[in-house]
């Protein structure tokens, strides 16, 4: 009983985050897959733009994501730390939240009838500071040309 | 020609899966427990063998001259006065080492036991002298405590406790779910270096039952008590999870001991009975 009191907690917390945890992960990749496959805008990371597209507009376009790990990740990266090595858990975060960004911003220049975004550059912040459930915001942002 | 960039391949920045985290799970868990039980093994050993250093005279001073009060009320003063005659005449037929002084507390509750503390301190509880009829088994309780004091126990599993928990506090910082799983490692380890230490009073107490009595029937006498006191609590269920090894396995460690050493479980024992308030000291 005074397992269940003292670890109980920790152990349904642990649970919930590793099964609700994949099973938002997993949706969001799925997500992530179809409108990637479903975006027509380019991006590119050169501040030129490239020959044949024209320049008529040009406007600044951002798009932002804050995602953050569940329980199970932030035990896992804890353990991790000791050891050393490879945190997988940060880097899935990283990831979707990235490309999360990106599709955003491509959102904003397709509003704009913008087909191309250049000169996309990327911003990370760790908004838990120090926490340990994990939570970042990626900004990327660039110049949308029409 | 309709341009586009490319679709990135998946599973080059990050490899997404729930098998294999919970593999790494399972296997930092497990590598996290050997490591901790190894380091909480050395720590802790560490820790007894430094504890073991402090001169008694400190661990008095840390002590002070007081009983501690949390413990409850103390009891009669009369009692309190035939239980330190009984623990002067046991340190006379064993003498403990050199410096070293018992003092002892009847603690005023229903509470079933008795410990020993730092700077030679000793506590009986009312519930527990109550339950022991003859001066014998009062004599082997009070021989285990003092087994206690004499093999410094008390400041031995101090130190090292608390040398585990600076280390622990150093590693494992602020996460508490971290530090309470190794914690509970650890506590599985002292719990063996408790039981240890038990043995060793035990054997103190039945050297002092052979000087006085010459023979084990109150030690017998007092752990069939503590068998009954262990029988109506069902949390002592699983004697690995104790701090003491159950009663019955400790009368008959004595028994065994008693038939290599030639000596009886029985013999003539004295009555305990509580002196009236205000009764004149014993000669």
């Amino acid at each position: 009983m005074e397992f269940l009191l003292d670890y109980g907690f920790f152990l349904v917390l642990l649970g919930l985050g590793f099964f609700s945890g994949r099973y938002m992960e997993k949706r969001h990749y799925r997500m992530l897959i179809r409108r990637e496959a479903e975006s027509d805008v380019m991006i590119f990371t050169d501040s030129t733009v490239p020959p044949g597209l024209g320049l008529k507009t040009q406007q600044l376009v951002v798009g932002s994501a804050v995602i953050s790990n569940d329980y199970f990740k932030a035990v896992l990266s804890s353990l991790r730390k000791i050891f050393g090595g490879n945190i997988g858990a940060y880097e899935t975060l990283l990831d979707r939240a990235r490309r999360e960004a990106v599709l955003r911003m491509k959102s904003e220049a397709r509003a704009l009838d913008a087909g191309t975004v250049i000169n996309v550059k990327f911003e990370t912040t760790s908004i838990s500071k120090g926490k340990s459930v994990v939570t970042v915001e990626v900004l990327a942002y660039g110049t949308a040309v029409a | 020609m309709k341009r586009s960039n490319p679709i990135i391949p998946e599973g080059i920045n990050a490899e997404p899966g729930a098998r294999n985290e919970a593999a790494e799970f399972l296997r930092l868990v497990l590598a996290l427990g050997i490591m901790v039980a190894l380091a909480g093994f050395l720590i802790f050993n560490a820790g007894r063998l430094f504890g073991g250093l402090i001169p008694f005279s400190w661990e008095q001073a840390l002590a002070g001259d007081q009983p501690d009060s949390r413990f409850g009320a103390a009891g009669d003063a009369a009692v309190t006065r035939r239980l330190q005659q009984l623990a002067n005449r046991l340190t006379e037929a064993r003498p403990l080492p050199q410096g070293m002084a018992v003092t002892l507390h009847y603690i005023d509750t229903e509470r079933v036991n008795a410990f020993a503390g730092l700077g030679g301190h000793i506590y009986i509880f009312r519930g527990l002298l109550d339950q022991l009829e003859t001066e014998n088994a009062v004599a082997a309780l009070l021989g285990h405590e003092i087994g206690h004091v004499a093999e410094r126990h008390v400041v031995k599993n101090l130190s090292g406790a608390v040398l585990v928990q600076i280390a622990f506090a150093a590693v494992f910082g602020d996460s508490t779910a971290l530090g309470g799983l190794g914690g509970e490692i650890l506590r599985l380890e002292m719990l063996a270096f408790s039981r240890g230490m038990e043995r060793q009073a035990d054997s103190f107490a039945l050297t002092s039952q052979e000087e006085l009595y010459g023979h084990f029937g109150g030690y017998l006498e007092l752990f069939a008590v503590l068998g009954r006191a262990d029988e109506k609590d069902d949390s002592q269920a699983m004697s690995f999870l104790q701090t003491h090894p159950q009663s019955k396995s400790r009368a008959e460690q004595a028994r065994i001991l008693a038939r290599e050493k030639g000596l009886g479980v029985t013999g003539d024992s004295v009555a305990w009975e509580a002196p009236a308030s205000g009764a004149p000291d014993e000669e």
